[in-house]
């Protein structure tokens, strides 16, 4: 049976990351929209057709996260569950509203590329970093959906902050990859010249994108996984280096793209170009499953944030103690025994 | 250390998996399973990440099944239930939360009143 939640959060990270980051590439690396090459413009409106279809995806993952989140209360509520209404969901939790927000965000970047996409004319650099500025909100706030939004005091800020630059990153590399092949494939006419021009500079982008994310999933992880104690030995953890894992690959291929593939791309030309459309295409790949990866993780327990149900099989330990944290850990290795509790899924 | 199996990495991300608990509770006051001299004006329950105050709520019970809570109140990861004059005895707290994670999560815990 397909899990939708998750489901739903793989399609709406996936979407808001390429969508995003296609909306960065063409800001900030060029999309070709105003160069006055024929087949550059081409390229342009098949770039943004591509993020105008990645948005309509994220739009309608987007409502169903909400539908489940809904129904998902409502099940957990029981008794209760009448309260439960669309309109409070959305008035009344934090996810509720960022989850508008972010509806808007993704109305807004859909009509800018529309109008791209039918009015090539009207293209403009303002146009296009506008498009990438909202590219960047609808994906960093995806961190007020997840764990990192539910923090508390400077640790939280910490967590948060560590977050929004992880997705962004993450959407500067991996979203960029989808424009990156259109505007390599080797039947578009573009000189080699042109085409190694257009990936020194988004390698350029993404090598920086690489070292943020490196530093905040380091940040991310240390919250996650008690100062890394429990990245070994949890689900979680073991999951968490499934997706380092992949990473790890990722970066195999992004350096073999940018120290060997590219400096061959301005001399083989069209052989030199498929060449690295393969290793970017599996690069990218990765990278969609470091978001599947991704989509489960949130809604597995961190061990970060992991505590114990104050139940009555421990009264005299819990007496003696300011925190449960500890009895958690105890009962996590048999020293205590603890009722555990789990959500209502 | 537990054996690293991809199958049982793979298969949860095939099929359905579970959701999990996140704000659990951190620390209570009278704390869990404590006595108590005399009657509190209320339990504070302290959760390890922020919560929805809409969909969060506790209720305490007599022994007998009897209400004494009187209302609650939620700001940040605290809640607060106002109780009733409570006579010598044990209560029981049923708290369940959803944190803005979007995560729910319930419990249960006892303490007691006088000698």
């Amino acid at each position: 049976m397909v899990d939708w939640l998750v489901a739903a959060r793989t399609v709406q990270f996936g979407s808001s990351i390429v969508a995003g980051g296609g909306a960065i590439f063409v800001a900030s690396v060029g999309g070709g929209g105003r160069a006055p090459e024929e087949g550059r413009r081409s390229v342009a409106k098949e770039i943004d057709g591509t993020l105008t279809a990645a948005l309509l995806a994220a739009i309608v993952s987007g409502a169903l996260w909400l539908c489940l989140f809904r129904s998902q209360l409502e099940i957990a509520l029981g008794d209760d569950a009448g309260q439960v209404t669309m309109w409070s969901l959305v008035a009344d939790t934090q996810f509720g509203r960022v989850s508008v927000l972010r509806f808007l965000i993704a109305l807004l970047l859909t009509g800018l590329c529309s109008v791209r996409y039918a009015r090539p004319l009207l293209r403009s650099q303002s146009l296009d970093w506008g498009g990438a500025l909202l590219g960047i909100a609808l994906v960093v706030s995806l961190a007020w959906c997840g764990h990192a939004g539910s923090g508390m005091g400077a640790g939280g800020d910490i967590h948060l902050a560590a977050d929004v630059v992880h997705l962004a990153a993450a959407a500067i590399w991996v979203g960029g990859l989808i424009p990156l092949l259109l505007l390599l494939r080797p039947s578009l006419p573009l000189t080699p010249l042109k085409r190694y021009d257009v990936v020194r500079r988004f390698s350029t982008l993404a090598a920086w994108s690489v070292a943020l994310l490196v530093v905040s999933g380091l940040v991310n992880t240390w919250f996650m996984t008690n100062g890394f104690r429990d990245l070994i030995g949890t689900d979680y953890g073991d999951l968490l280096l499934v997706k380092i894992a992949l990473f790890v690959v990722m970066l195999g291929f992004a350096a073999l793209n940018r120290f060997r593939l590219t400096p061959r791309l301005a001399a083989a030309g069209t052989g030199g170009s498929q060449a690295l459309c393969w290793s970017v295409a599996a690069e990218l790949l990765l990278g969609l499953l470091v978001i599947w990866v991704v989509a489960v993780l949130g809604q597995m327990e961190p061990p970060g944030h992991m505590q114990v149900g104050a139940s009555e099989t421990a009264p005299a330990l819990a007496e003696n103690s300011s925190s449960l944290r500890g009895l958690a850990r105890g009962a996590a290795h048999g020293d205590v025994s603890l009722t555990w509790l789990p959500s209502s899924r | 250390m537990r054996k690293f199996n991809l199958i049982a990495f793979v298969l949860p991300l095939i099929i359905a998996s579970a959701a999990h608990a996140h704000a659990m509770l951190d620390h209570a006051n009278p704390p869990v399973g404590s006595t108590v001299a005399r009657s509190p004006g209320q339990v504070t329950l302290t959760f390890t990440q922020r919560l929805e105050p809409k969909f969060s709520g506790a209720e305490v019970r007599s022994a007998s099944g009897a209400r004494v809570d009187q209302g609650k109140s939620v700001s940040g990861n605290v809640m607060r239930i106002r109780l009733r004059g409570l006579a010598p005895g044990t209560y029981r707290v049923t708290w369940h939360v959803l944190s803005v994670d979007t995560h729910t999560t319930q419990g249960s815990f006892n303490f007691r009143v006088g000698g």
